[in-house]
């Protein structure tokens, strides 16, 4: 890019532009609905002896819910600002249409930033003129003369043409006009800059106010946490059934089965030789059978958990194919979902750090007190972790979220991955 | 008898196959997916083919997807249907059908004798269900209401015919004159309402007739 280019893009590049036309179009926009909304509140509200006001009311509301809705558009067209649209309540029947928005958080919040929004939306439009108008007007001054400059009459007779005066200091011509054209040219520069600056108060309002609020995104939050753990349990008990049909079963129809074909070489009078391998065969899969379960019952709840967390990290620690090492200061104990959630995540991060990172050795730390259990697990491997689709991470943070704990990693290319689980319990 | 035998674990199926020919069976193929099934049963013409359930590659009801292709192809081999776990609605897709149509648990192969007997009714273009399956059918059909005009004995006596039995094996069951058996036997028919005829198999209608009320 030259720097001519650069230096345009400042004030005159795509999203500076977009939000020039933001700030043009805002305060219009938020005007005419603070005094539509003020109008509806106030008529509504002497009419509120009668059912009118209140239809009047609900009218207001509902069109402030669709001004927010405008705006939020508005906002992440021109000013990529993402706001989440809030949950909205809806009721049966035209009665229950009025009920519903009157009795709409989100709706009253949306009214409430129609009120607000012409005085954040007024430094938008304060800055434009000021830094593009007048920005504009300055750079280009000298070929204003036409339009823009007084006719002046000397006491002499002699007429000349005055562009702007500041305590008698005419600033009419060359080189007194550089004074204006550099100050143009800096407002134009830092035009952008300041319309971002300007519009940060209007920007929050929005946020606050058309977002879902805490408790909206609370709820949104247990959806999301709880569909996931459903999810996650089907998925479970999807697994342990596959291992169950594939493993166990196959293996003790497979016992029967040679159980029974004992029986049959010894109606048929076969040599000891013959029973023997049969009588192997069988002893082999009654052996991995029982091995099977171990090992699934492993997975659905270790059974030294029973004994602490501590404990069952130090055996983890010991089956893991790393050398790894376990400090645990466990001042009061946690529940045991978050146990086995802690637990589960160690299994799989340790795992992780045999399979993919070709670390040498590990190091788990856990600390339980106070009401939060905070573990990481760092590997002195090649790194580059990442949190995404398709990595057991995401399933990891997953778990974690459904007891509201968190999951992050730190995982710079060429190592170390530290993987740090929150739960609070 | 010739058969084929399809299913995935190779420790069953050459279990299987170990044992069935110890029985004097001949296992003309043991495969291992749905289409080495249907091109074996295609190049050997087996008097039944022993399919399981789930098969590769989803391990989900490939074996039942095939068991229909082959009775629709070749309808002059069984077909035994050969599951851990009893799938009330593939068992009622498949007896559309009923005729050289079984679907029996693999435990059953404990006893051989049975199995094999199982395998010899199918051959023959009759029918063989596990006690499990006709359980779950009857429970399925019960819930419908189909069956509630049958004593517990004539139930009982269905439930049997249902698994292929013949008035001798169900008189051997319930300890009772063959005649006694006819005569539940004859009342079933009556109360499903299944006219007598000459060729039509009313057993296997009676069968069919309740499976109707679960479906």
């Amino acid at each position: 890019m030259n720097p001519l280019r650069a230096v345009l893009a400042l004030p005159f590049g795509r999203r500076a532009l977009a939000a020039l036309l933001y700030g043009l179009i805002a305060f219009p926009l938020a005007l005419v609905g603070f005094v539509l909304t003020l109008v509806g509140l106030l008529v509504g509200g002497v009419l509120s002896v009668t059912t009118l006001g209140l239809w009047l009311i609900a009218v207001t509301v509902r069109g402030a819910l669709a001004l927010g809705r405008l705006q939020r558009a508005l906002a992440r067209r021109l000013l990529g600002l993402e706001i989440e649209d809030p949950q909205r309540r809806t009721g049966s029947g035209i009665l229950g249409w009025r009920r519903a928005l009157l009795a709409d958080r989100g709706g009253w919040r949306a009214v409430a930033c129609a009120l607000a929004t012409p005085f954040t939306a007024a430094f938008g439009l304060v800055t434009v003129v000021i830094g593009y108008v007048y920005g504009v007007l300055l750079t280009l001054h000298p070929l204003l003369e036409n339009w823009n400059y007084d006719t002046r009459r000397a006491p002499d007779g002699t007429e000349h043409r005055v562009s702007l005066e500041f305590f008698g200091f005419q600033v009419d011509s060359w080189p007194r006009w550089l004074i204006p054209v550099t100050l143009g040219l800096l407002l134009l520069a830092t035009a952008s800059w300041l319309l971002r600056h300007a519009l940060a108060p209007h920007r929050a309002l929005l946020t606050a106010l058309l977002g879902p609020d805490a408790a909206d995104r609370r709820i949104r939050t247990l959806e999301e946490t709880r569909a996931q753990a459903v999810e996650d349990a089907a998925a479970t008990l999807r697994r342990i059934e596959r291992d169950l049909h594939d493993g166990t079963q196959a293996r003790l129809v497979g016992l029967a089965m040679h159980l029974t074909m004992i029986k049959e070489l010894i109606g048929t009078g076969a040599s000891p030789q013959q029973l023997l391998t049969v009588v192997d065969t069988a002893q082999g899969n009654a052996t991995q059978a029982i091995a099977d379960l171990r090992h699934l019952v492993k997975g659905i709840h270790p059974p030294v958990l029973d004994q602490g967390l501590d404990t069952a990290l130090a055996t983890l620690a010991a089956d893991s194919a790393l050398p790894v090492e376990v400090r645990a200061d466990i001042a009061d104990r946690p529940s045991p979902a978050v146990e086995s959630i802690a637990y589960f995540c160690v299994a799989e991060l340790l795992a992780n750090a045999a399979k993919h990172s070709a670390a040498s050795a590990a190091v788990v730390t856990v600390t339980a007190r106070d009401g939060l259990l905070r573990l990481t697990v760092r590997d002195d491997g090649r790194g580059g972790a990442v949190i995404g689709a398709g990595s057991g991470l995401t399933g990891l943070r997953a778990r974690a979220r459904t007891v509201d704990g968190t999951l992050t990693c730190d995982s710079p290319p060429g190592g170390p991955t530290v993987v740090t689980v929150e739960l609070p319990y | 008898m010739r058969v084929v035998i399809a299913e995935d674990s190779a420790l069953l199926r050459d279990g299987l196959a170990q044992l069935l020919r110890l029985r004097g069976v001949e296992v003309a193929a043991a495969v291992g997916d749905a289409e080495a099934l249907l091109t074996s049963v295609s190049e050997h013409r087996p008097d039944v083919a022993v399919v399981d359930i789930r098969l590769p590659p989803t391990q989900t009801d490939e074996g039942v997807r095939a068991a229909v292709r082959l009775r629709a192809d070749h309808p002059g081999t069984g077909v035994l249907v050969f599951s851990q776990y009893v799938e009330t609605t593939y068992a009622a897709q498949l007896l559309r059908e009923p005729a050289g149509f079984g679907y029996l648990l693999k435990e059953r192969v404990v006893d051989i004798g049975e199995f094999v007997d199982a395998m010899e009714r199918v051959a023959r273009g009759g029918t063989a269900l596990d006690p499990e399956v006709v359980a779950q059918l009857f429970g399925a059909s019960r819930r419908a209401g189909a069956l509630d005009t049958l004593t517990p004995r004539e139930r009982e006596v269905l439930a049997l015919m249902a698994e292929g039995r013949t008035n001798h094996a169900i008189a051997a069951a319930f300890t009772v004159s063959e005649r006694a058996v006819e005569k539940h036997v004859a009342n079933i028919f009556v109360k499903l309402d299944l006219p007598p005829s000459d060729t039509g198999n009313r057993r296997v209608l009676a069968v069919l007739r309740y499976l109707d009320s679960v479906r």
